[in-house]
Protein backbone atom coordinates (compact mmCIF):
# COMPACT_ATOMS: atom_id res chain seq x y z
CA UNK A 1 0.00 0.00 0.00
CA UNK A 2 1.47 3.19 -1.22
CA UNK A 3 1.86 6.94 0.22
CA UNK A 4 0.50 5.87 3.37
CA UNK A 5 -3.24 6.21 1.93
CA UNK A 6 -5.81 3.44 1.00
CA UNK A 7 -5.32 1.98 -2.29
CA UNK A 8 -8.61 2.13 -4.75
CA UNK A 9 -7.96 1.37 -8.13
CA UNK A 10 -5.17 0.03 -10.32
CA UNK A 11 -3.95 1.13 -13.94
CA UNK A 12 -5.02 -1.64 -15.48
CA UNK A 13 -8.64 -1.58 -14.22
CA UNK A 14 -8.78 2.15 -15.06
CA UNK A 15 -7.34 1.40 -18.72
CA UNK A 16 -10.66 -1.01 -19.10
CA UNK A 17 -12.53 1.26 -17.14
CA UNK A 18 -12.05 3.89 -19.69
CA UNK A 19 -12.68 1.66 -22.44
CA UNK A 20 -16.19 0.35 -20.81
CA UNK A 21 -17.10 3.88 -20.13
CA UNK A 22 -16.54 5.00 -24.00
CA UNK A 23 -18.32 1.93 -25.41
CA UNK A 24 -21.16 3.44 -22.87
CA UNK A 25 -20.90 6.77 -24.37
CA UNK A 26 -21.71 5.09 -28.14
CA UNK A 27 -24.80 3.27 -26.54
CA UNK A 28 -26.13 6.08 -24.97
CA UNK A 29 -25.40 8.91 -27.68
CA UNK A 30 -27.43 5.73 -29.65
CA UNK A 31 -30.28 5.85 -27.38
CA UNK A 32 -30.10 9.69 -27.12
CA UNK A 33 -29.05 9.90 -23.81
CA UNK A 34 -26.65 12.34 -24.60
CA UNK A 35 -26.17 14.10 -21.11
CA UNK A 36 -25.39 10.63 -19.56
CA UNK A 37 -22.87 10.11 -22.24
CA UNK A 38 -21.20 13.12 -22.09
CA UNK A 39 -20.77 12.37 -18.61
CA UNK A 40 -19.20 9.04 -19.29
CA UNK A 41 -17.50 9.87 -22.47
CA UNK A 42 -15.35 12.76 -19.94
CA UNK A 43 -14.86 10.22 -17.02
CA UNK A 44 -13.65 7.79 -19.46
CA UNK A 45 -10.86 10.79 -20.55
CA UNK A 46 -10.72 10.74 -16.07
CA UNK A 47 -10.09 7.47 -16.21
CA UNK A 48 -7.29 7.86 -18.62
CA UNK A 49 -5.43 10.29 -16.73
CA UNK A 50 -5.38 8.31 -14.10
CA UNK A 51 -4.20 5.60 -15.72
CA UNK A 52 -1.22 7.55 -16.98
CA UNK A 53 -0.43 9.27 -12.80
CA UNK A 54 -0.27 5.33 -11.92
CA UNK A 55 2.16 4.99 -14.99
CA UNK A 56 4.05 7.82 -14.38
CA UNK A 57 4.53 7.45 -10.17
CA UNK A 58 5.13 3.58 -10.95
CA UNK A 59 2.50 2.30 -8.81
CA UNK A 60 -0.22 -0.28 -9.31
CA UNK A 61 -2.80 1.34 -7.84
CA UNK A 62 -3.63 4.55 -7.54
CA UNK A 63 -3.55 5.81 -4.23
CA UNK A 64 -6.86 7.58 -3.04
CA UNK A 65 -4.73 10.94 -2.82
CA UNK A 66 -5.23 11.20 -6.76
CA UNK A 67 -9.66 10.50 -6.37
CA UNK A 68 -10.09 13.59 -8.14
CA UNK A 69 -11.95 15.22 -10.85
CA UNK A 70 -10.34 17.65 -11.85
CA UNK A 71 -8.38 17.48 -15.12
CA UNK A 72 -5.66 19.86 -15.10
CA UNK A 73 -4.82 18.36 -11.76
CA UNK A 74 -4.39 14.83 -12.73
CA UNK A 75 -2.68 16.21 -16.19
CA UNK A 76 0.32 17.72 -14.23
CA UNK A 77 0.24 14.86 -11.88
CA UNK A 78 0.46 12.66 -15.20
CA UNK A 79 3.87 13.83 -15.89
CA UNK A 80 2.58 14.53 -19.66
CA UNK A 81 1.84 18.22 -19.31
CA UNK A 82 4.71 19.14 -21.58
CA UNK A 83 4.06 16.45 -23.64
CA UNK A 84 0.60 17.59 -24.67
CA UNK A 85 1.80 21.35 -25.05
CA UNK A 86 3.48 20.25 -28.22
CA UNK A 87 0.07 19.05 -29.29
CA UNK A 88 -1.77 22.07 -29.06
CA UNK A 89 -4.79 20.61 -31.04
CA UNK A 90 -5.11 17.61 -28.00
CA UNK A 91 -4.67 20.63 -25.18
CA UNK A 92 -7.03 22.47 -26.79
CA UNK A 93 -9.65 19.33 -26.92
CA UNK A 94 -8.79 18.91 -23.46
CA UNK A 95 -9.27 22.45 -22.53
CA UNK A 96 -12.77 22.42 -23.41
CA UNK A 97 -13.59 18.57 -22.21
CA UNK A 98 -12.32 20.19 -18.62
CA UNK A 99 -14.65 23.50 -19.53
CA UNK A 100 -17.35 21.20 -19.62
CA UNK A 101 -16.76 18.63 -16.81
CA UNK A 102 -15.49 20.65 -13.74
CA UNK A 103 -17.11 23.17 -11.87
CA UNK A 104 -15.88 26.91 -11.62
CA UNK A 105 -16.72 26.76 -8.12
CA UNK A 106 -15.68 23.29 -6.31
CA UNK A 107 -18.99 23.36 -4.39
CA UNK A 108 -20.99 23.73 -7.48
CA UNK A 109 -20.72 21.30 -9.90
CA UNK A 110 -21.56 21.43 -13.24
CA UNK A 111 -21.67 17.63 -13.87
CA UNK A 112 -25.25 17.57 -12.49
CA UNK A 113 -26.69 19.87 -14.64
CA UNK A 114 -28.88 18.06 -16.88
CA UNK A 115 -30.36 20.83 -19.49
CA UNK A 116 -31.12 19.29 -22.93
CA UNK A 117 -29.71 22.17 -24.58
CA UNK A 118 -26.44 22.65 -23.03
CA UNK A 119 -25.94 18.74 -23.12
CA UNK A 120 -27.56 17.95 -26.39
CA UNK A 121 -27.27 15.69 -29.63
CA UNK A 122 -24.75 18.32 -30.79
CA UNK A 123 -23.04 18.54 -27.93
CA UNK A 124 -22.04 15.06 -27.58
CA UNK A 125 -20.87 15.20 -31.28
CA UNK A 126 -18.58 17.56 -30.42
CA UNK A 127 -17.23 15.39 -27.48
CA UNK A 128 -16.78 12.45 -30.12
CA UNK A 129 -14.86 14.73 -31.24
CA UNK A 130 -12.66 15.98 -28.65
CA UNK A 131 -12.41 13.00 -27.77
CA UNK A 132 -12.16 10.68 -30.68
CA UNK A 133 -10.71 12.23 -33.57
CA UNK A 134 -7.84 10.61 -34.73
CA UNK A 135 -5.93 13.84 -34.67
CA UNK A 136 -6.30 15.90 -31.58
CA UNK A 137 -8.28 13.25 -29.73
CA UNK A 138 -8.15 13.73 -26.30
CA UNK A 139 -8.52 9.58 -26.14
CA UNK A 140 -6.65 8.93 -29.05
CA UNK A 141 -3.49 10.95 -27.76
CA UNK A 142 -3.70 9.68 -24.25
CA UNK A 143 -4.01 5.64 -25.57
CA UNK A 144 -1.00 6.35 -27.70
CA UNK A 145 1.23 7.54 -24.80
CA UNK A 146 0.48 4.86 -22.36
CA UNK B 1 -3.06 57.22 1.52
CA UNK B 2 -5.38 54.37 0.33
CA UNK B 3 -3.83 51.98 -1.06
CA UNK B 4 -4.80 50.82 -4.92
CA UNK B 5 -6.13 47.43 -5.55
CA UNK B 6 -2.93 45.23 -7.11
CA UNK B 7 -3.92 44.19 -10.77
CA UNK B 8 -2.31 41.40 -12.09
CA UNK B 9 -1.41 42.05 -15.80
CA UNK B 10 -1.88 38.35 -16.39
CA UNK B 11 -5.08 38.10 -15.28
CA UNK B 12 -5.94 41.34 -16.67
CA UNK B 13 -5.40 40.04 -20.36
CA UNK B 14 -6.91 37.26 -20.16
CA UNK B 15 -9.73 39.10 -19.10
CA UNK B 16 -9.79 42.18 -21.44
CA UNK B 17 -9.32 39.10 -23.97
CA UNK B 18 -12.40 37.28 -22.91
CA UNK B 19 -14.31 40.50 -23.13
CA UNK B 20 -13.66 40.98 -26.46
CA UNK B 21 -15.71 37.85 -27.83
CA UNK B 22 -18.85 39.71 -26.78
CA UNK B 23 -21.20 42.23 -28.92
CA UNK B 24 -22.04 44.17 -25.13
CA UNK B 25 -18.75 43.60 -23.14
CA UNK B 26 -20.74 45.85 -20.75
CA UNK B 27 -23.34 43.52 -19.98
CA UNK B 28 -20.96 40.12 -19.53
CA UNK B 29 -18.66 39.42 -16.27
CA UNK B 30 -15.62 37.73 -16.88
CA UNK B 31 -13.63 36.35 -13.82
CA UNK B 32 -10.04 35.40 -14.24
CA UNK B 33 -8.76 33.53 -11.24
CA UNK B 34 -5.56 31.12 -10.67
CA UNK B 35 -5.92 27.67 -10.74
CA UNK B 36 -2.91 24.80 -9.87
CA UNK B 37 0.39 26.37 -10.48
CA UNK B 38 0.95 28.71 -12.77
CA UNK B 39 -2.68 28.06 -14.47
CA UNK B 40 -5.73 29.95 -14.91
CA UNK B 41 -9.38 29.55 -15.28
CA UNK B 42 -12.22 31.69 -15.92
CA UNK B 43 -15.98 32.45 -15.54
CA UNK B 44 -17.10 34.26 -18.07
CA UNK B 45 -21.13 35.16 -17.87
CA UNK B 46 -23.23 36.87 -20.84
CA UNK B 47 -26.48 36.35 -22.23
CA UNK B 48 -24.90 35.74 -25.42
CA UNK B 49 -24.69 32.03 -24.49
CA UNK B 50 -28.38 31.86 -24.32
CA UNK B 51 -29.82 28.82 -26.26
CA UNK B 52 -26.49 27.74 -27.25
CA UNK B 53 -24.90 24.46 -25.66
CA UNK B 54 -21.94 23.55 -24.00
CA UNK B 55 -19.83 22.47 -26.28
CA UNK B 56 -20.77 25.09 -28.84
CA UNK B 57 -19.77 27.75 -25.90
CA UNK B 58 -16.72 25.82 -25.47
CA UNK B 59 -15.41 25.94 -29.20
CA UNK B 60 -16.83 29.73 -29.96
CA UNK B 61 -14.46 30.56 -26.34
CA UNK B 62 -11.00 29.02 -27.68
CA UNK B 63 -11.78 29.74 -31.18
CA UNK B 64 -11.90 33.52 -30.46
CA UNK B 65 -9.26 33.45 -27.69
CA UNK B 66 -7.06 31.93 -30.94
CA UNK B 67 -7.66 34.47 -32.97
CA UNK B 68 -6.79 37.30 -30.07
CA UNK B 69 -4.03 38.94 -29.24
CA UNK B 70 -3.43 37.16 -25.89
CA UNK B 71 0.00 35.95 -25.65
CA UNK B 72 0.79 32.20 -26.28
CA UNK B 73 2.12 31.48 -23.37
CA UNK B 74 -1.43 33.00 -21.58
CA UNK B 75 -3.24 30.88 -23.77
CA UNK B 76 -1.40 27.69 -22.64
CA UNK B 77 -1.67 28.64 -19.24
CA UNK B 78 -5.49 29.56 -18.98
CA UNK B 79 -7.43 26.43 -18.39
CA UNK B 80 -10.89 25.49 -18.41
CA UNK B 81 -13.37 28.28 -18.79
CA UNK B 82 -16.59 28.16 -17.70
CA UNK B 83 -19.36 30.05 -19.73
CA UNK B 84 -22.29 30.81 -17.97
CA UNK B 85 -25.70 32.89 -19.26
CA UNK B 86 -26.76 35.16 -16.34
CA UNK B 87 -29.66 33.15 -15.18
CA UNK B 88 -26.89 30.38 -14.98
CA UNK B 89 -24.78 31.79 -12.98
CA UNK B 90 -27.24 33.46 -10.11
CA UNK B 91 -28.74 29.32 -9.91
CA UNK B 92 -25.43 27.96 -9.47
CA UNK B 93 -23.53 30.45 -7.35
CA UNK B 94 -27.25 31.66 -5.29
CA UNK B 95 -26.67 34.75 -6.23
CA UNK B 96 -29.40 37.23 -5.55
Amino acid sequence: MGLGSRSTIGRQSLQRLAEERLKDFEVLCAGKRYAAAIYLGVYAVECLLKAHVCRALDLDELPETYRSHHLLTLLLHSGLNRRIQREPAVFENLKKLDGMWNPADEERNIRYIDDPVRYGETQASSVRVWMLNPKGGVITWLRSQL
Amino acid sequence: MASQPTVDPDLDQVCQALKGMFRSPDDCRVEVFHSSGPYLRAIVVSDEFENEGAASRQDRVWEHLKKSALKPDLLTRLFGVHPYTWKEFREEFQET
